[in-house]
């Protein structure tokens, strides 16, 4: 070898290793299993009927209120930019984040998803179940000074229904003012999840004159929520300021900006490197390595999003309730959740997401080889009528569905074919029922919206996607829905699951977790179980 | 040259007609509704079909093309089904980013890959030759996005010179617009090597040594100036794939560019930002081959005289 082509090599060699030592240098513990004293949640009790509203446990601490904050800027990354600011244009969980900062709802959830009032005093509902009383907060103020009254209330129900993008939480949309501070709400039939419903962004209280103006929200969305908008420097920022009048008292965090910061890796690195404080969106990769950082919290709870091999019940072999049963047994759930979760997440066998009170895992067969066998021996479909596509729309469902594959054909000898579609094709795919198989989930505050989203027969060609069509399912969710009784909300939820898991209308895989980073120094950092924050009682020390 | 100019200015009119017929039947013929993606899974039939009317989509193609290019030719750009703004709002409050980005690599690239390209030609089979044209492999097969984390990991967290992301400033662009020049200086520096090898092995180069003019004026007056041609097309074509290819340096650098948007815009169905995008790129990527064909005529005066 000659002089030079030594030199050469050793060039390389050092400038590979430099690469090498930079590129690995902070990546390692990046696997561990989520902590297992964080998968425990509080149920969560059904709204009241009580005229004054529960002083609920899980109220979010409030401590911050009065507290001088050691710094007066917050910079939170998100992965997402929101589509809009106003409420009612939007059904994206990162306008909600927005909406949040600037607009207030009547009701709220809880750390424990229980309802608490915000802009409301109280409630009271009649005998019959039909009329909602609200009693308003007095002196209330917008950003632009005004006070809300109940015409504000009023005008801005009826928006969210008039909305195509917030129709569905319109459910308040009958509604007068009785007086100033005094909203009725009329409903034909007893409905017990108008509270949850009115905790909706898309039922946030705006100005009626400002409404009925047509003043554009989006560009100056003015609320009497505890920040005012700044400015948006569009696909980079979100920037917002302390409002000073705030019901509650003015945050201690005066600025507040929210970066766009689309790749996941980056957004660890900027809170490692000291450039932000909060991180909305964690990757699971990195979850550990931002645990070994002294000068960062990890938060990592359990959240509502509930996740399943959907089947479509009105097609082959799904329509044979053995073979979901066999395929049910044949799924390792714990390597569902390492391989497609990195372990963050939590295995399930309900077909009810377990946060809810009255949800089991009751009547759903376990993992079960030897009795998978069984199962799909007496569905009395020949091997090549087994066989399936699986429809995965990203890299973990990806990631998840060879699990499901791998499993099936060890255990049972079923051969999946993994279809990758983007998520548009996916969800109208899914919802007209063209697919035998699909990796989906549904995430919701309240059980009632779940149970109606997923399981009730008016939502197929919508939410219902398995396509269940089962009397006695949409009788318990009717009287799931008309009633105002904690405990007997409790129980036929208990009959529902397991009437659901005995029927094996779908494969649960697992049930995510909630996860956020932070800096430590940042206290009063409070997140529910459906990814609701409390920015106004942060502050840093 | 003015009159060459108008004519190829004109000849955009054909193209942003096509481009906008075929992007808008390919948006069309994607499945996935956009109505489904802007109410979510809860969404009933009947509120999807209102959400159609309200947006046009319930009218025949031709008619929701017509439309468009009615407006497009009145200067409205449309507006987009997911945020509701103006199209031309959106796409201009993020296409002067994209190109500073492309601008900034476009000179890093040139910088860097012209001396690289040339020397290595000059001392051919060298050390310098080898290591150049290795560098200049692996800029072309290290994944951009890869290559920005490195970046990041060893500028921003680990030396504090430069921010981790963001669009604040020249140092927020240092990072970005080296990671996007990384790849195209080594196609730039490989042409480059390869038109000055041909060049300079031509009988006017060995005159001009002969009649004993300095090496460098060799090089620099009579052998580059030559060798530049296919340089040049090479990084017009550069200038544009920085523009398309963004997207991944944009994502890594939270860059506020319009190549996120026009990403997220097609996993949206948002068919007229799509089309606000892609006109953008179009027209910009033809004025780019213009100004490359006019620059043509300065280096080699022979082409200039074909300009009518």
């Amino acid at each position: 070898m000659t002089k030079k082509m030594k030199r050469f090599l050793a060039l390389s060699l050092a400038l590979l290793m430099a690469f090498a030592v930079v590129g690995c240098g902070s990546t390692e513990n990046t696997t561990t299993a989520a902590p297992a004293d964080n998968t425990q949640t509080t149920a969560a009790p059904a709204a009241d009927t009580t005229t004054k509203a529960p002083e609920s446990q899980g109220t979010p601490q409030t401590q911050a209120a009065g507290q001088k904050s050691s710094k007066d800027t917050i910079i939170i990354a998100t992965a997402n930019e929101t589509p809009s600011l106003t409420s009612v244009d939007h059904n994206a969980v990162a306008g909600s984040y927005m909406n949040k900062l600037t607009f207030s709802t009547l009701f709220d959830t809880d750390m424990d998803l229980n309802v608490y009032p915000s802009l409301a005093e109280s409630y009271e509902v009649s005998d019959d179940g039909l009329d909602w009383t609200i009693k308003l907060k007095q002196g209330v103020k917008f950003h632009n000074g005004a006070e809300m009254k109940a015409a504000d209330v009023v005008r801005s129900l009826k928006l969210c229904a008039e909305s195509s993008n917030t129709a569905t939480y319109g459910t308040a949309a009958n509604c007068e003012a009785v007086d100033d501070y005094t909203v009725k709400i009329h409903t034909e039939v007893p409905y017990s999840g108008m509270l949850y419903d009115l905790c909706h962004h898309g039922n946030d209280i705006l100005p009626a004159d400002l409404i009925d103006s047509g003043h554009n929200f989006n560009e100056a969305p003015i609320g009497t929520g505890p920040y005012k908008f700044v400015k948006w420097n569009l696909g980079e920022s979100l920037e917002f300021e302390a409002f000073e009048d705030y019901f509650e008292g003015e945050p201690p965090i005066k600025h507040m900006i929210w970066k766009i910061i689309p790749e996941g890796s980056s957004r660890t690195i900027s809170l490692e490197a000291g450039e932000i404080d909060v991180i909305i969106e964690v990757e699971s990769n990195d979850i550990s390595r931002l645990q070994d950082d002294e000068g960062i919290d990890v938060y990592v709870g359990t959240g509502t999003s509930h996740n399943f091999m959907l089947c479509n019940t009105e097609k082959a072999p799904f329509n044979n309730e053995e073979f979901r049963i066999a395929c049910q047994q044949a799924i390792d759930k714990n390597a569902c959740v390492q391989v497609g979760q990195n372990g963050f997440a939590m295995p399930c066998d309900s077909l009810l997401p377990i946060v809810f009170p009255g949800t089991t895992t009751d009547g759903m067969p376990t993992y079960n080889p030897e009795e998978a066998k069984k199962h799909l021996e007496a569905s009395g479909l020949s091997a090549a009528e087994c066989n399936f596509t699986l429809v995965c729309s990203d890299d973990a469902k990806v990631r998840l569905g060879q699990v499901i594959q791998s499993n099936l054909k060890e255990n049972l000898g079923i051969d999946v074919q993994i279809e990758q579609q983007d998520l548009a094709t996916y969800l109208e795919n899914s919802r007209i029922g063209e697919y035998q198989a699909a990796l989906g989930g549904y995430t919701s505050s309240s059980l009632l919206a779940y149970i109606k989203g997923v399981w009730h027969s008016s939502n197929i060609n919508a939410s219902n996607k398995t396509r269940t069509n089962d009397p006695k399912v949409d009788a318990w969710i009717e009287a799931y829905a008309a009633s105002f009784d904690a405990d007997e909300q409790a129980k036929i939820a208990t009959e529902l699951n397991t009437y659901l898991n005995e029927h094996c209308f779908q494969i649960p895989t697992y049930q995510g977790q909630v996860t956020r980073a932070y800096a430590s120094n940042l206290k009063g950092f409070q997140v529910s179980a459906s990814g609701n924050h409390w920015w106004q009682y942060c502050y840093f020390e | 040259m003015i009159k060459f100019i108008i004519k190829r200015l004109l000849a955009l009119i054909p193209v942003i007609i096509g481009v906008t017929f075929l992007v808008y039947f390919i948006m069309s013929l994607a499945p996935g509704d956009p109505a489904l993606l802007l109410l979510g899974e809860d969404a009933t039939p009947e509120q999807i079909a209102d959400l159609r009317e309200e947006m046009g989509l319930d009218q025949p193609l031709i008619v929701q093309y017509g439309r468009y290019m009615f407006k497009l030719v009145t200067g409205d750009m449309g507006t987009s089904y997911k945020t509701k703004n103006a199209v031309a709002k959106e796409v201009f409050s993020r296409f002067p980013n994209t190109l500073i980005l492309a601008g900034f690599s476009t000179l890093v690239s040139i910088v860097l890959a012209l001396p690289l390209g040339v020397f290595a030609a000059v001392k051919q089979n060298s050390l310098f030759d080898t290591v150049s044209m290795v560098v200049a492999l692996l800029g072309v097969s290290i994944p951009i996005f890869w290559f920005g984390l490195l970046l990041i990991l060893l500028f921003a967290l680990k030396l504090g010179w430069f921010p981790v992301s963001g669009f604040d400033g020249f140092k927020s662009l240092v990072l970005p617009g080296l990671a996007l020049a990384f790849q195209h200086m080594a196609a730039i520096a490989r042409t480059t090597r390869s038109s000055m090898l041909e060049t300079i092995r031509q009988d006017y180069i060995r005159t001009v040594r002969a009649k004993g003019l300095p090496e460098n004026k060799v090089i620099t007056r009579h052998a580059l100036k030559n060798a530049l041609i296919p340089t040049i097309t090479v990084i017009g074509l550069q200038i544009g794939g920085m523009m398309g290819g963004s997207v991944l340096t944009e994502s890594v650098f939270a860059w506020p560019g319009i190549g996120r948007l026009m990403i997220s815009s097609i996993s949206g169905r948002d068919t007229p930002m799509v089309l606000g995008c892609i006109l953008m790129f179009s027209i910009t990527f033809s004025i780019i081959n213009l100004i490359v064909d006019i620059v043509y005529g300065f280096v080699d005066p022979r082409i200039k005289a074909q300009y009518k």
